[in-house]
């Protein structure tokens, strides 16, 4: 529902305070959800794996499709997965293989 | 003193007389809890004040504890639920001790109540401002591991159950307000400050870990799979970062795992030349869950000496070895990472051949040591420290708990690092000299 | 009806929208024993893993979902969290439930928990049962994770049963009487009654030496300050004589005690009584008596234990203070070994069993620090002895010793062996060999005139008390606490607290926190106008009983059952613990316990078999 008056001012003068967004925040911002897009856009859909050959991937393979380090694709998955927008699917090898909802 | 006084602060900066209780404490990790219950059961007012938007401290962070291997929250919860319900006590949490002098026979406390950008009152913990915040930053409870939201509950079990907004991470979009079915975000929140009249201050502000980068040949800021052992404890934990025990660099399963012990302690070329007593026994804990978790692994601990004192200890240390943990009598000079993030681990082995060996592994967990989390000096408090840096003890052997400011008293970790069980020891005994205190004082609250 | 929270990366979903934090109004929803209008909530805890890694819990939801009289069935990750709780509190509020079964951890635990958010949500907190699936289903069934679903399944359908069978009990209340019983005057002993008459309570110490002191009196210096143990005590000793309401028995022990919390009787050796409402014990320890030819103990002069080896150095002390020569027995000591873990960390492999069969498995923990500052105290003050360290494991772990002591002998000229537990050093007159791990595993011997082993400690023998109060002793033989974790100078009897090294190995400063720890817990209860006790005691229905007088050998509780004026058997609540022994003889079915009857007991069984 969307807030009230009183909280909708309250965020103009927070704003009005504190400025414009600060560049670095925007910045991290923007790298976050170009990463999280990335990986989203090569996952499968839960539900379609299995069939028709199409697999659900692991950290490497999402990091090589995506071109970005593992490292980052490891947190941003685990970010993902928290929120509900990743699943676990199983066991590849010695890595874990992720969906998307 | 039923509601938490947190809706009600804003009223007492304004009331004619400070709010009075018997009893403040700094910090509800379990020492802070133990106390509080001890002293609240004897019908004493007692005011929590937790610096961090939830009671637990660090007990609540960890997998499950030795040598009982009880699950580490279903232990700390309870006292949590315990302290938040108990009708005596009064947790403040989110808040810091900005100032305490003398008044009378006891202390005037200057508290100030961090805002976490919501009306507590109308907040029902019901998280929709989280899912709908856009911006993901690192979390801190899962030491990096994991994410959270700008506007966040900190954990599962956090108590209370209420959001924090971290403003400076915040792009200020009005998200969680559209979202909020309550509408009890607060953008202009301020701080507030009170000032508590008590009879007497505990101070049991606990420990952190000795920082990752202070021996810089372990590379434990630099390499991403040589872990602080708090990550490691949330590596292991129920509802970790990751939901099961998975390397950082590259979300593989690990199979060749190294502690390495005395990493920050022991040590008088990092400044620390004390021992922190309880690592040994958590490298052991946390080798025994991973070996549980993770069967064919190969788990190594390398060590100057196993300190497994305590009560069933020694046991829970030899039920290790038969597990086939390997304990390796050796001092890690250094530590290299190789190009597929495995560590290259430069060892001197103390049995056999006594030679300089390379052995390579694939995570690495740095037993960190423990140093003090607070500094009363840092506030002009004459509660004085010791050259380790913890609160000292002037009448030890025989009371522990005084420390040199009459009428303030110390318990757990903030005397110096101990375990959980020597830790409620010493709260309990806390609570009973600050009994004891304020019946010598007389001290009266109204 | 099931109401499932689906396991989600344990986060806190769903259910969250409707948690109120308010405090729960009282509702007068309580106990009902018109059987059609039972509603029993059943919530199945995932324990973190320590359950729903072996059982399904959402399966165990779902096969007691209809089961009679069962209005809800929940599973949820962390039942004895406040979130949890809350989930029990407004089932119970809004009218769904009128009873409780958790499907859990150990009532050990937890079901103290359980029945005050019962009592916060307005219902009799002992219409509410917890059953116990971690160690009897999943811990114990870790390999047969279908099979242990199942028998959790069984469990809580027999945990319905005895709750649609309970009617609410009320704690049965005793006085307390402001009196304490410190039994042992060592420094915890001294400490806990220091604390306690500061309390405000009447305190009375019995020591069956002639002094108080305890081990204090044996020893010269504390470490790691090197203070003087004779000042620490002059301090204990004055606090104690400056109380009026500490009562100092000395030369005097424990003959007879009984009783419960608030109410005990004591009788001391020399006839007289005293009535006090809780018991400390502070009974401690004494050093480990090494056997006849344990490294050549009693075997050879020159091997003495650490407390003989205290004695010696004192006596050097006091007799030749300028002299830097170590002479004892008339011989000019040049070199002095020191073995460390003689009595400790003992293995069957290695170790031969004490009289009792048992070994000391345990480590000792004050005695590489002991060991570490006699270490100290040679190099000091005779600076031309050698000495010689030979240990398994250096424990200077407490606050000040590892730089204090053990830092201190690296660098004094001690030279350190280091054994494993797979060969112990061997002594032969004055040789002895150690198959040493810093010189490669190699087979090293040297020579020490005089040897001292670094003997452990054991609890001192305390037979009468535990089986009068029926203590609980662990298999290291001290007292054992009720949780070895979370509750650690408490014991399963309430009104009875450990004081020091009863419980187990500690050093100065943990035996006086532990003292005023348990005077903490002992003030607490006796600060209260009343005690309240479980109220699962037994009780007679005087219609039935034929006086036939079977109960009352079996009761192992002097007076809690007894046979009334009117010629039948009558049981006194604050006497009875609730054992069931009378009950399981009595041929009339007169005899039943309250909260777990013989009907609740029958159905369960019921229950389980016709699975």
């Amino acid at each position: 529902m969307p807030a009230s008056e009183a909280t909708k001012e309250k965020l103009k003068q927070a704003k009005a305070t504190r400025g414009s967004v600060p560049k670095e925040l925007l910045e991290k911002m923007r790298e976050s959800n170009r990463i999280q897009k990335a990986i989203l856009d090569t996952l499968p859909k839960f539900e379609l794996v299995g069939s028709g050959g199409i697999e659900a991937k692991t950290i490497p393979q999402i990091a090589s499709a995506t071109q970005i380090s593992e490292h980052e694709i490891f947190w941003h998955v685990n970010a993902l997965r928290k929120y509900n927008k990743i699943h676990d699917v199983k066991k590849s090898g010695d890595y874990f293989t992720y969906a998307k909802k | 003193m039923n509601a938490p006084v947190n809706t009600n602060a804003s009223v007492n900066a304004n009331a004619t007389s400070n709010p009075k209780a018997d009893v403040l404490i700094i910090g509800a990790g379990i020492a802070g809890l133990q106390a509080s219950l001890d002293l609240a059961d004897q019908n004493r007012q007692v005011i929590l004040v937790e610096r961090n938007p939830s009671i637990g401290g660090r007990m609540i962070n960890l997998s499950k504890v030795y040598p009982t291997l009880d699950c580490a929250s279903c232990i700390t919860t309870p006292r949590m639920a315990s302290a938040s319900h108990h009708p005596n006590i009064n947790a403040l949490t989110y808040s810091e001790v900005k100032n305490v002098e003398k008044h009378g026979t006891g202390f005037r406390v200057t508290v100030v109540k961090k805002p976490r950008y919501i009306d507590e009152d109308k907040c029902i913990g019901c998280k929709r401002c989280e899912e709908a915040c856009p911006v993901f930053v690192k979390d801190e409870f899962e030491h990096n591991f994991g994410a959270k939201k700008a506007i966040s509950i900190p954990f599962t079990n956090a108590i209370p159950q209420l959001p924090v907004l971290d403003i400076n991470n915040c792009t200020l979009c009005g998200a969680c307000a559209n979202a909020c079915p309550t509408d009890c975000i607060n953008y202009t929140q301020q701080p507030v400050e009170t000032v508590y009249e008590v009879g007497a201050i505990l101070v049991s502000t606990g420990y952190q870990l000795t920082p990752a980068n202070a021996k810089p040949q372990y590379g434990g800021d630099k390499f991403t799979n040589v872990l602080t052992a708090l990550q490691g404890e949330r590596l292991l934990a129920p509802h970790g970062p990751f939901g099961r025990v998975l390397r950082p660099s590259d979300g593989k399963i690990p199979d060749n795992i190294a502690f390495i012990q005395c990493a920050g302690s022991r040590d008088q070329s990092i400044g620390l030349p004390y021992c922190s007593r309880v690592c040994c026994m958590y490298a052991i804990k946390q080798a025994m869950l991973l070996s549980g978790s993770l069967p064919t692994a190969d788990i190594t601990i390398y060590y100057m000496d196993i300190r497994a004192f305590g009560k069933g200890y020694e046991q829970f240390y030899q039920n290790a070895k038969a597990m086939g943990i390997h304990f390796v009598k050796a001092k890690v000079a250094r530590i290299k990472e190789t190009e597929d993030k495995n560590l290259m681990l430069r060892i001197e082995r103390q049995e056999d051949q006594s030679q300089p060996e390379e052995v390579q592994h694939d995570m690495v967990v740095l037993s960190l040591g423990l140093k003090p989390d607070w500094n009363p000096e840092a506030i002009n408090l004459n509660v004085h420290t010791e050259y380790d840096g913890f609160v000292k003890s002037p009448k030890a052997p025989l009371q522990p708990n005084i420390t040199t400011m009459e009428g303030i008293f110390a318990a757990g970790a903030a005397t110096g690092p101990k375990d959980i069980v020597d830790t409620i020891g010493e709260a309990c005994a806390g609570a009973m000299e600050i009994e004891n205190h304020l019946r010598r004082m007389e001290w009266r609250l109204s | 009806m099931i109401e499932n929270n689906c396991e989600n990366n344990g986060e806190n979903n769903g259910d969250s929208n409707n948690i109120s934090k308010n405090n729960i109004s009282k509702n007068n929803c309580d106990d009902n024993s018109d059987s059609t209008n039972i509603r029993v909530g059943v919530y199945v805890c995932h324990c973190g893993g320590n359950i729903s890694d072996v059982i399904c819990v959402k399966k165990v939801a779902e096969g007691l979902a209809n089961y009679p009289n069962v209005a809800i069935s929940k599973e949820y990750v962390f039942m004895c969290s406040d979130a949890g709780q809350k989930l029990i509190i407004e089932d119970i509020t809004s009218g769904k439930i009128n009873r409780v079964v958790v499907a859990a951890c150990s009532p050990a635990l937890h079901e103290l928990t359980f029945r005050k958010a019962l009592q916060r949500a307005g219902l009799n907190p002992f219409l509410y049962e917890h059953v116990n699936i971690r160690e009897q289903a999943s811990w114990v069934h870790k390999k047969e994770p279908e099979a242990a679903t199942q028998k959790a399944i069984l469990l809580t359908r027999a945990g319905i049963e005895k709750i649609r069978r309970q009617e609410g009990l009320e704690n049965i209340r005793v006085g307390a009487n402001k009196h304490a019983i410190v039994i042992g005057g060592g420094p915890a002993g001294m400490r806990s009654a220091i604390s306690l008459a500061d309390r405000g309570l009447q305190v009375s110490l019995v020591e069956s030496g002639n002094k108080l002191g305890g081990r204090l009196l044996e020893i010269d210096t504390v470490y790691p300050t090197n203070e003087k143990a004779e000042d620490i005590l002059e301090t204990l000793k004055t606090d104690i004589r400056a109380r009026k309401n500490i009562g100092v028995y000395l030369n005097n022990e424990i003959a007879n005690i009984s009783g419960f919390v608030g109410n005990f009787q004591a009788t001391l050796k020399n006839g007289e009584t005293i009535a006090a409402g809780a018991v400390v014990m502070a009974t401690g320890n004494k050093s480990y008596e090494p056997f006849e030819g344990e490294f050549g103990y009693r075997t050879q002069d020159n091997v003495v234990t650490m407390p003989e080896f205290h004695g010696i150095l004192c006596n050097i002390r006091n007799n030749t203070s300028t002299n830097k020569d170590f002479i004892h027995n008339g011989k000019h000591i040049q070199s002095i070994a020191f073995i460390h873990c003689v009595g400790s960390r003992q293995q069957a492999e290695t170790h031969q069993p004490q009289a009792d069969g048992k070994l000391n498995e345990y480590c000792s923990r004050i005695c590489c620090s002991t060991t570490l500052q006699a270490v100290n105290e040679v190099k000091k003050h005779f600076p031309n002895v050698k000495v010689f360290d030979v240990y398994r494991d250096i424990r200077t772990y407490a606050r000040f010793t590892e730089d204090g002591l053990y830092e201190k002998a690296s660098k004094n000229g001690t030279l350190f062996f280091r054994y494993t537990e797979e060969q112990l050093p061997t002594v032969q007159g004055k040789n002895i060999t150690v198959k040493d791990v810093l010189t490669w595993n190699e087979e090293v011997t040297f020579e020490a005139e005089l040897i001292v082993l670094a003997t452990g400690i054991v609890p001192n023998n305390i037979t009468n008390i535990v089986e009068k109060l029926k203590l609980p002793i662990g298999a290291d033989r001290f007292l054992s606490e009720a949780h070895p974790k979370l509750r650690p100078v408490e014991v399963a009897n309430t009104g009875v607290y450990l004081a020091g090294t009863c419980q187990a190995p500690m050093d100065l400063v943990e035996s006086c926190v532990g003292a005023a720890a348990a005077s903490s817990k002992a003030a607490i209860v006796l600060g209260k106008d009343h005690i309240e006790l479980d109220p699962y005691v037994a009780f007679v229905k005087p219609e039935k009983c034929d006086g036939c007088q079977k109960c009352l050998p079996e009761c192992s509780y002097v007076g809690a059952i007894f046979m009334n004026k009117d010629g039948k058997a009558e049981v006194n609540p604050a006497l009875c613990k609730g054992c069931g022994a009378c009950v399981a003889v009595c041929p009339q079915r007169a005899l039943d316990l309250k909260g777990w009857s013989l009907e609740q007991i029958e159905a369960m069984v019921d229950a389980i078999a016709e699975a």
